[in-house]
């Protein structure tokens, strides 16, 4: 700004006018005022300076404190910018020359209200659309970073970071397990009654030929299994769908032979899913 | 808005326009200000840099327990070397006391091993204390030389504890199933 208002900087008429007036407005941070700073604290706009018979000599909102603002408003003809805004600017003007009253009092709005004038000159729009457009770029990068962090596997991953959702996985999924690899030859419709619960019908189908080798096994061994957790740890947390990998021990007790306990050690990947708050087995993989 | 079309087009700023440039750029700092603000709390999130941990130290984990299972009798020092570079504390001084006694065994046997993780996670992390523990299923292929080679599937806990050179190996025990031999 400090060129134009240097080259551009000769006495004029209204100077005296914007003296008389006692308002003063505040300056807009990164409008800079440099060589026209003492211009506008000596009084931007008032209203009276706005209706002035100069129909190029009114900028259309009174609270303007951009210095070249004023300046172009006291001086139409000074320069091919004055020129330029003239048409733009004077039809309003003129129109609210024509009503004063509801002018003044949205200046008067203006004032309580303190908000600056939007740029006049095109240097300033220049200067606020340039700011606009880094301003936007900067919210893009940072949204997309935000976005991107956000949505990262490891991130949307709460093993472990949700210390409770962790407990709650590894107990829910474990206990389900247990009961779906424990049976009893002799309580098989239980055993498959309480499996049942704990699973969804998406392991309904893998559940059903389980069961039904154990149906044909089990009471001709008269084995009781007993599956034990030896050790699980949650893979992953997202949203309402887990994996649990457990280490799983069964312990079988065969009647029909010799009383034998065979000790199985299995390794599962169990995916569980939420279903009304509580864990269940929707899938399983022996690893 | 008629005065604005009526506007010719070198016309820098009409005040309509002025005002909605105006009220974009507010919206654009009011934009910025909010995403800057929700990415650098979720950039320095604990939770974000648990979880940062916890992904590192499972794959540090998932590499230990293939370079730890994996040695071929053809390069027995750089496998044990592996080894070492896996490891810390306890582990580390084990293998390096009985180095020697390693690769003369592997090397008698002429066996080579690999292995392949078939699943893992992470059940204990400490993030003051840098360590934690991971299970490890690992299916170790044990060829020897000339011979089918025989798979066992083995189920590991591994202790892993942090240091200035990343997730190492500070314990290593199979889990076994009470009463089996493993």
């Amino acid at each position: 700004m400090a060129p134009q208002n240097s080259s551009t900087g000769t006495p004029r008429t209204g100077t005296t006018r914007r003296a008389s007036t006692g308002i003063r407005r505040p300056t807009v941070a990164g409008r800079g005022p440099d060589t026209a700073a003492p211009r506008v604290a000596r009084g931007p706009v008032t209203d009276r300076a706005a209706h002035t018979p100069v129909p190029a000599d009114t900028p259309a909102p009174a609270d303007t404190p951009a210095p070249a603002d004023t300046r172009d408003a006291q001086e139409p003809l000074s320069d091919t910018r004055g020129a330029q805004e003239t048409p733009a600017g004077s039809a309003p003007a003129d129109a609210r020359d024509g009503h004063p009253s509801p002018a003044g009092e949205r200046r008067a709005a203006g004032l309580r209200r303190r908000v600056p004038a939007p740029p006049r000159t095109r240097r300033g729009t220049m200067l606020l659309a340039g700011a606009t457009v880094v301003l936007l770029a900067l919210a893009v990068l940072a949204g997309v970073s935000w976005w991107t962090l956000r949505s990262s596997p490891a991130a949307r991953n709460t093993a472990l970071v949700d210390v409770a959702e962790t407990t709650q996985v590894s107990q829910q999924l474990g206990d389900a397990v247990k009961t779906v690899y424990s049976y009893d030859f002799t309580r098989l419709d239980q055993n498959e009654a309480a499996a049942r619960e704990v699973i969804t019908p998406e392991f309904a189908q893998q559940f059903d030929q389980l069961f039904g080798e154990v149906r044909n096994l089990a009471p001709q061994q008269q084995a009781v299994v007993t599956a034990t957790i030896s050790q699980a740890a949650v893979e992953s947390i997202t949203g309402d769908r887990a994996v649990l990998v457990v280490f799983l021990d069964q312990q079988a007790t065969r009647a029909a032979g010799d009383q034998q306990q065979v000790a199985a050690a299995g390794r599962l990947t169990v995916t569980g899913e939420r279903v009304d708050g509580t864990w269940k087995i929707a899938a399983v993989q022996v690893a | 808005m008629t005065a604005l079309l009526d506007t010719p087009p070198a016309s820098p700023a009409p005040p309509k326009r002025g005002r909605a440039l105006q009220i974009a750029a507010a919206v654009a700092l009011v934009a910025a200000l909010v995403f800057g603000v929700l990415w650098l709390t979720t950039l320095t999130s604990a939770q974000r840099s648990l979880a940062e941990q916890r992904d590192d130290v499972l794959v540090a984990a998932r590499q230990a327990a293939i370079s730890l299972n994996t040695l071929d009798f053809h390069d027995v020092d750089g496998g044990l070397d592996r080894w070492e570079q896996t490891s810390t504390g306890a582990v580390l001084e084990e293998f390096r006391t009985n180095r020697a006694q390693y690769a003369q065994f592997v090397g008698e046997s002429k066996r080579t091993t690999t292995a392949t993780v078939s699943d893992a996670a992470v059940s204990e992390l400490n993030e003051q204390a840098g360590i934690a523990r991971v299970l490890v299923g690992v299916d170790v292929q044990v060829t020897p030389d000339g011979q089918q080679p025989i798979t066992t599937r083995q189920r590991l806990q591994l202790e892993m504890t942090h240091t200035d050179d990343g997730w190492k190996v500070s314990r290593l025990a199979p889990v076994r199933a009470p009463g089996a031999t493993g």
